[in-house]
């Protein structure tokens, strides 16, 4: 290290904060500071702090992502409700026809996706399809063979609606869809706060966790400790923070109540319902039909 | 509320300690109706605990608090009708707009002051809509607020405290974490609200915001008492 | 320990959403009685709290790492009854907007890991420290808690994994969901819940509930306090650790990204594959038996179509991921 570049740092070190900045006013420092060390670092293995930071990351970019979605024509809501139907009526289905008709639906309704999106959902259902299928497959030898076909098709059919509602819709809107299912206002409240909660939180995580990174120069003998100063001190920041959430409630006149708005219906709504309809007149007839056909 | 001959806040001898440390210690003053006032003082000094006291979310241990002529205390806030009435004349903006957000999106943050003081329909959404305008929030009335950048969250806050048309603006560190241009643009729209005649009372660590701005600048030092009155 | 779909009947995830009425009427019941509208917030907090949690991993012993569901700890910090709500909201922004556990077994998973979970790692704790103040008798509380909890959590899951192929079978005798049976599902969640996730659990929640509460006290002395029981149980545990390796490739009933490829490794899977990946396999033709002609040809044709344009698109997107940073 050069001469200049060290006193240049002793100068802002020695600045005492409770006195006036004047010149000449130093504070000594202790001469190990002013050496320069030769430093061996012994082996250590830290996976568990990387591992969580692109844990956190992949929550952010999913964030980041989802702050980038428009409004799609079709209400959120009904968006929503069609997607747990065809999951329910999927997973109810004993027939194959029917999973395959879904199959199909699917696979159309993904083409339409933009690219940003396509990538993440599709993935997401094959990796899901693929460990159903290799879960399943040993059962082979247990007598049942084809379940292993059933559940990846129908593993695939559930992961890609779910993963197409949560790429193509606000998450604000998602919950506020909840109230078809008559949730209390409430808990819609508290949904939002979380999703808001987890974005705050989870950047002081972040930094605490690229902070200690930085520290870990050596080898850390209780990495249990790293653990709970990022968690324990989020934890008490975050009681801080709801009890002045709190208080911003009370100052806009919270008593308790929280009214969400009702939900609305337009026209384009009306034909998925009735597409919808279709699909349960389908599945009613060919459970009826074809039942044990597999 | 009635015969408080224009002083709008008037603080006596107020003291306030968290576990034995005192924050505050018999800080006095008054602020006058259309007033602009601001507060500086070092990190710790105590400013933001004061905030609290005006707003109603802590009490002093000793000292008086009146607002219009009325005292402000546990008691007078367990009065839900006062205390609505109280929050909906004192609005508070928070340093951390962060902690102040907490609806689906825009639109119901804006919504939500008017509807708790029971608005008629068209009444709330008008004054939505102005505010909107006022904010340039228009465009973002239907995403959600953990999505918006620093500035765009700071004017949604400021936004759901206008909407309940506040006599009294409270603004801890109003330019903290502000870019330039969003600091140059909060203190012009600061300005016309002293204007139209709004008390505003606010704490700042610039010097610069606080002379263009205020009427008058009280300091409190490192010790949480009042200093004398800079002009 | 996230159930997916299609892995229980929807009669079983019906009947686990309906037990878990009562549970969240409840909680919400008891919170609002106890704690009072300033504890609104400290939910949602609590949940994003939660949420997090699950994101992190766990160091271990021997360099490898685990996940904690957390459950207890958060019963610890806000309260049996809050930490269910709290809990519940987790899973549901991890099965909704994260594709993580199914949305029909989203009852199934509330039971195990937001009712079962919590409650029971609260109850040991009370159990154990009673009225004492000792610090060493709530860390010992907080580890055998979170210790018993997600073990109970866990084998309500396999007992849920478990009676699937009892219960529901086709006209052939086939399973519809889970094919394995008892005697294959309690096994395959208990070795790894018992080992290397127990432990996980435990030190999360001991690391953790005794940093908060060394914070909250001003004791900064806790580190002193007798934790024998806690040193034993966590021996023990690691020396099972090894075995909970061995035999655990994953988290049964918990697929995840990362760990299909520890999956394929394991020995049965070639014979499994052995049927092939073949195309004309994943839908042969008994499969489409019934289905008419023209209804199975058009759906193939869509399906084909439908799969080229997706790779295609995948592939073309592969190519030209560039920001636009614009001209200078």
């Amino acid at each position: 290290m050069s001469e200049d570049i060290l006193a240049s740092q002793s100068n802002n070190l020695k600045m005492d904060p409770d006195r006036e900045n004047s010149a000449g006013d130093f504070v000594l420092l202790p001469d190990w500071m002013d050496r320069d060390i030769v430093y061996h670092p012994r082996k250590d293995r830290d996976g568990f702090v990387t591992k969580s930071v692109l844990k956190l990351l992949s929550v952010f970019s999913r964030f980041r992502q989802n702050s980038r979605v428009r409004e799609t024509r079709i209400s959120v809501w009904v968006k929503f409700v069609t997607v747990l139907t065809i999951i329910l009526l999927d997973a109810l289905a004993t027939n194959m026809f029917f999973v395959y008709i879904n199959l199909a639906l699917v696979l159309v309704l993904m083409v339409t996706l933009d690219s940003k999106s396509l990538k993440p959902v599709f993935f997401q259902a094959i990796i899901g399809t693929a460990i159903a299928f290799i879960i399943c497959a040993p059962a082979v030898f247990l007598g049942s063979g084809r379940s292993a076909i059933i559940i990846s098709s129908k593993v695939f059919v559930s992961v890609s609606l779910v993963g197409m509602l949560g790429y193509t819709s606000p998450w604000n809107e998602i919950t506020s869809s909840l109230k078809v299912f008559h949730l209390p206002d409430i808990m819609i409240l508290t949904f939002d706060l979380a999703l808001k909660y987890i974005l705050l939180l989870g950047d002081i995580c972040l930094n605490m966790l690229t902070a200690i990174r930085l520290r870990m120069v050596g080898k850390n003998e209780s990495k249990e400790s790293a653990l709970s100063g990022v968690l324990g001190n989020t934890f008490i920041r975050s009681r801080e923070m709801s009890k002045d959430m709190y208080d911003a409630m009370v100052c806009r006149g919270f008593e308790g109540q929280y009214i969400k708005k009702k939900l609305h219906l337009k026209k384009i709504d009306i034909v998925v319902f009735v597409f919808l309809a279709c699909l349960m007149a389908l599945f009613i007839y060919l459970e009826l039909d074809y039942a044990g056909s597999i | 509320m009635s015969n408080y001959e224009g002083k709008i806040i008037s603080c006596k001898d107020i003291c306030f300690a968290y576990d034995g440390m005192p924050v505050l210690s018999h800080i006095s003053f008054d602020v006058m109706d259309g007033e602009c006032l601001a507060f500086m003082g070092p990190n710790g000094c105590g400013k933001s605990t004061l905030f609290k006291i005006i707003n109603g979310l802590a009490f002093p241990e000793l000292g008086t608090y009146q607002f219009k002529g009325k005292s402000i205390d546990r008691k007078t806030l367990d009065d839900a009708t006062f205390a609505k009435v109280f929050h909906q004349q004192v609005g508070f903006i928070f340093q951390n707009s962060d902690l102040q957000l907490f609806c689906s999106n825009v639109r119901e943050e804006l919504e939500f002051g008017p509807v708790q003081m029971g608005l008629a329909k068209e009444d709330i959404e008008r004054r939505v809509g102005d505010v909107a305008a006022m904010l340039s929030l228009e465009s973002l009335l239907d995403r959600a607020p953990y999505h918006l950048s620093g500035g765009e969250k700071k004017r949604v806050a400021i936004g759901c405290i206008l909407t309940m048309n506040p006599q009294v603006l409270i603004l801890d560190e109003p330019l903290a974490g502000l870019d330039e241009q969003s600091q140059k643009w909060l203190l012009g729209f600061l300005q016309s609200l002293k204007k139209s005649g709004k008390t505003i009372i606010f704490a700042t660590h610039d010097r610069d915001l606080a002379n263009s701005l205020a009427d008058r600048i009280l300091t409190i030092d490192s010790n949480h008492r009042l200093l004398g009155e800079m002009h | 320990m996230h159930i997916p779909e299609n892995y229980l009947s929807p009669s079983t995830c019906a009947v686990m959403t309906v037990a878990m009425v009562p549970v969240w009427a409840r909680a919400i019941k008891k919170v609002n009685a106890e704690l009072p509208k300033e504890k609104i917030p400290m939910i949602g907090v609590g949940a994003a709290f939660s949420f997090l949690g699950m994101m992190f991993n766990i160091p271990l012993p021997g360099g490898t790492t685990g996940h904690a569901v957390g459950g207890t700890l958060i019963a610890l910090l806000l309260g049996p009854d809050a930490a269910c709500l709290a809990v519940t909201i987790a899973l549901l922004i991890q099965a909704l907007l994260f594709g993580d556990g199914g949305i029909l077994a989203f009852g199934a998973n509330c039971f195990n890991m937001a009712f079962l979970l919590p409650y029971v790692g609260y109850y040991v704790y009370k159990l154990i420290v009673g009225n004492s103040q000792s610090q060493g008798r709530k860390i010992a509380g907080a580890a055998f808690g979170s210790y018993l909890g997600i073990n109970v959590a866990a084998l309500a899951a396999a007992i849920e994994f478990g009676i699937q192929p009892y219960l529901f079978t086709d006209a052939a005798g086939q399973a519809l969901y889970c094919p394995y049976g008892l005697g294959v599902a309690i096994p395959s969640m208990l070795i790894g819940h018992l080992t290397i996730f127990g432990l996980a659990e435990v030190i999360y929640t001991v690391a953790i509930y005794s940093f908060v509460n060394a914070t909250a006290k001003q004791e900064q002395d806790v580190k002193k306090t007798n934790k024998k029981a806690v040193y034993i149980l966590m021996a023990a545990l690691i020396a099972l650790v090894p075995l909970g390796l061995i035999a655990e490739g994953t988290a049964w009933g918990e697929w995840g990204a990362d760990e299909i490829m520890e999956i394929t490794g394991l020995s049965y899977v070639p014979s499994g594959l052995e049927n092939g990946w073949a195309l004309e396999s994943i839908f042969p033709d008994y499969t489409m038996a019934g289905i008419p002609d023209v209804a199975a040809y058009i759906l193939s044709a869509i399906v084909g179509v439908a799969i080229a344009i997706i790779l295609f698109r995948l592939f073309a997107a592969a190519k030209k991921e560039k920001t636009d940073y614009g001209t200078i």
